[in-house]
Formats: C-alpha cells, structure tokens, sequence
C-alpha cells in the first residue's frame, strides 16, 4: 500500500532513449497527450447535436450509472494503450481516473467555446453536458497512445501479459465495439434506419455483420494466425458467433445510455434498433481484436 | 509457475509505477476523483428531488420590444421551472383586442432552462397586454 502512494520529485530524472528528463516535464507530456487524444476521438460528438440533446433527457441516476461504467471501460482502454510512454509508468486503475479529469477539462473547454455550455443553463444541464461529453472525451485521453503514437515500447512489459485468451478477446471486442460505436450511437440515424428496415433487411444486417466480424479477422491476416487456438473463443466460427453477441449488448448498452431504449420501448423495436447498431458495434469489435 | 509469475509480474505492473508519480501526477489524479465524485453526489441529490411537472414561466422582456423595419419584435423569455425536460414545446403570443397571433416551436428545453423567443407582430406590442399560453409539448 504505501508502495502505491510513493511520490518522486519533480526533477527526479528520467532516462528515455539517449537522453534524460526531469519527470515533470514526462507528466506534463504525457498530460498533453491525453489532452490533445481527447479532443482527437471527442471532435465528432462535440460537435452532434444529439449529445446535447441526451444530456437534457437523460435521467440523474442513469448518468450515474454512464460514469461508472465509464470509469471501467477507460480503466480497460488504460490496460492496453494509456497515455504515458512507458507502460512501467502505467497503473490503469489510477490512470483512468486522470483520463476522466482530463476529459472534463478538454469537454469542457470545448463546449465553451462552441457556445453549448453558458451561463443561461442550469447547473444541472451544465454539469449533466460535461459529464455526458466527458465519456468520450475520456475514452481519447485513454487512447491517446495508440491513437496518435508515441512511447517507445520496446522491452516494455505487457500489462495485459498472463490473461487468457478469452478474456483478452472478449474484452478487445467490448473496448473495440464501443469506441468504434459511439460516435454513430448518440445519433437519430440508427433509429431512423431500423424504423425503415424490413425483417428481411435485418436478418441481412445480422449476417452481413458476422461475414464482415468472420472477414477481419480471419481472412485478412491483418495479423498472423494462431496456431491452436485455444479456450472457448479457440475455433473461429465461436469467437466470431461470441464476439457478436457481445456486439450486440454493446449495442443495446450505447442505445440505453443515450436514452433511446427503455423498458417501455417494445421488443420488436428495441431489438430493431439493437441490429442496426450493432452493425456499427460489430465492426468495431473486430478491429479491437486486430489492434488489440 | 511461469505462468503464474508472469501473471504476478503482470498484476505487479498494473499497481505500481517506476518511478512513482510527481505531485503534478498525483494532483491531477486527486482533482479528477474530486471532480468525479463531486458529479456523482450531484447527480444523486438531483435524483432525489421530488418529481416536478413541466411548469412554464413566460415573461415579456418589455425593455427588449422594439420596432425592425415595419414590423414589431416581443421577445418572450420562457422558463421550464419543472424538474423534466420537454420536447416540442409550443408557445403562443397574442396581442390583446387584435386578431393577430404568433406561435413558436421549441424542439427541446431542459429543466431549470431558460431561453429566448421573438415574436414578429405588425403592431406595436407596447400599447397592448401581450396574452401568452403554452399550447403543448411532448414528455421524452
């Protein structure tokens, strides 16, 4: 415990590469890094109109719910990129918790300046836009590193090393899937589109979805195969048929959380709207096993 | 016992930072969690509060009528003072003794938000009592 609580001095000097730097300025880097991530992965959202929208109708106890699932889900994204250089610098757990502060201040300044955020609005209003734009601000501060580069992981230790296959898995496509997802789900499209379709159009959407998830990872050989595979995932048709389940409760997550899925909607919509975004959820959960 | 040293080391990674973290670390770590919990305590006050219909409060910024052009601007500052938010709110405006009368759309307002509507008429709304009125609106 007091291990986890140890503060080194702000000229404290670290070695990186061929040179060595006092370690405030490698936190005030990588403190960048996060800021300038942020913004990267949050500009389309800053600008939706949807997400102003949802923080107006979104309820105070769901809210709740979104920032400590959006602690998680960064705690997640931490594990795998982070913000900082060197993963020997990253503890996920603490880190998320700067990604979120990181966020706030990046959504925040943001809204400012667009003019969504005034001083005509309520504090509730206020604080439920930034903590609403904070998500995926956050996420960007998470993934800052794999976003934009950066950090020289050679002989670096892998801090996802000893999970399993599985877990590894599941968890790059429920990261991947809401990454990937989130820009489209706060949107009115998804729902425009699944009020339109067909039932024939959304078993298409259903197969079509696990061809392209099947395609990406299998038979593209963005990444080289394994040679016996195991675990539950192990054969590629369970890995495919799994990872588009958890695809679709992503889905069904993106679309409770921006309000538009409630226990009132009825089956046969809710399960509409699940489809057609988990077309989006699909795809980005097999680029999260490529890049994961 | 490779395996669960690897994953010892890995878990060993995953709590501890080399070097430990400056203050400027630790601060923006501790303000985060400030922030964070400080939005969470609000959120749950604010779900505490009793459920409060939508209530509109309809004002005429009198100070802010004026004359563009050969038409007559009123613009009416509308408050939503209940706890929910509403779409397509429609607020109506008449003059009072004339025929003329204006009606305005708002696609969503949020509780405890105030915003601004003008209302164009040909007459001037000073010599006349401005009768406002909700028309309707729809619950999320």
């Amino acid at each position: 415990m007091p291990k986890l609580f140890a503060i080194s001095p702000l000229h404290y000097p670290l070695v990186e590469g061929d040179e060595t730097v006092p370690l405030y300025k490698v936190d005030i880097r990588d403190l960048s890094r996060a800021f300038c991530g942020a913004l990267f992965l949050a500009l389309p959202l800053h600008f939706t109109m949807e997400m102003w929208a949802r923080a107006r109708v979104i309820p105070p106890w769901a809210l709740i719910l979104i920032i400590i699932a959006c602690y998680f889900i960064n705690v997640g994204f931490a594990f795998y990129s982070g913000f900082k250089g060197k993963t020997s610098r990253q503890v996920p757990w603490l880190d998320a918790l700067s990604s979120m502060g990181v966020g706030m201040l990046a959504s925040t300044i943001t809204m400012l300046l667009i003019d969504q955020l005034s001083t005509e609005m309520s504090a509730e209003i206020i604080i439920s836009c930034i903590a609403l734009e904070m998500v995926p601000t956050s996420f960007g501060a998470s993934l800052a590193k794999s976003q934009l580069g950066g950090g020289d992981r050679k002989g670096e230790k892998d801090l996802t090393e000893g999970w399993s296959r599985d877990k590894t898995k599941m968890l790059a496509s429920l990261l991947g899937g809401i990454m990937f997802a989130f820009n489209v789900g706060a949107t009115q499209e998804p729902i425009i589109i699944a009020t339109s379709t067909k039932s024939l159009q959304l078993i298409g959407i259903m197969l079509f979805s696990l061809f392209v998830s099947y395609l990406m990872v299998f038979m593209t050989e963005f990444i080289k195969k394994e040679d016996n595979p195991s675990g539950i995932m192990g054969p590629a048709w369970a890995e495919t048929i799994i990872c588009y389940a958890i695809s679709l409760i992503v889905s069904a997550a993106l679309l409770w959380m921006f309000g538009y899925l409630t226990p009132e909607t009825p089956i046969t919509l809710a399960l509409s709207w699940i489809v057609v975004l988990g077309y989006a959820t699909t795809l980005g959960g097999s680029a999260g096993r490529l890049v994961i | 016992m490779k395996d669960e040293q690897k994953t010892s080391s890995a878990k060993d990674s995953s709590s501890e930072q080399q070097p430990p973290p400056t203050l400027i670390a630790w601060s923006v770590r501790g303000i985060s969690l400030l922030f964070i919990l400080g939005m969470i305590g609000f959120f749950v006050w604010s779900a505490l509060q009793p459920r409060v219909e939508p209530i509109f409060d309809l004002e005429v910024l009198t100070d802010k009528i004026e004359q563009r052009g050969e038409q007559w601007v009123l613009p009416v500052e509308v408050t939503n003072q209940g706890s929910m938010s509403v779409h397509t709110l429609s607020v109506e405006a008449k003059l009072n003794g004339a025929e003329e009368e204006e009606s305005h759309v708002v696609p969503l307002i949020g509780p405890s938000e105030s915003l601004t509507l003008v209302f164009w008429f040909d007459e001037d709304p000073r010599g006349r009592q401005p009768l406002l009125s909700v028309g309707s609106y729809e619950l999320p």
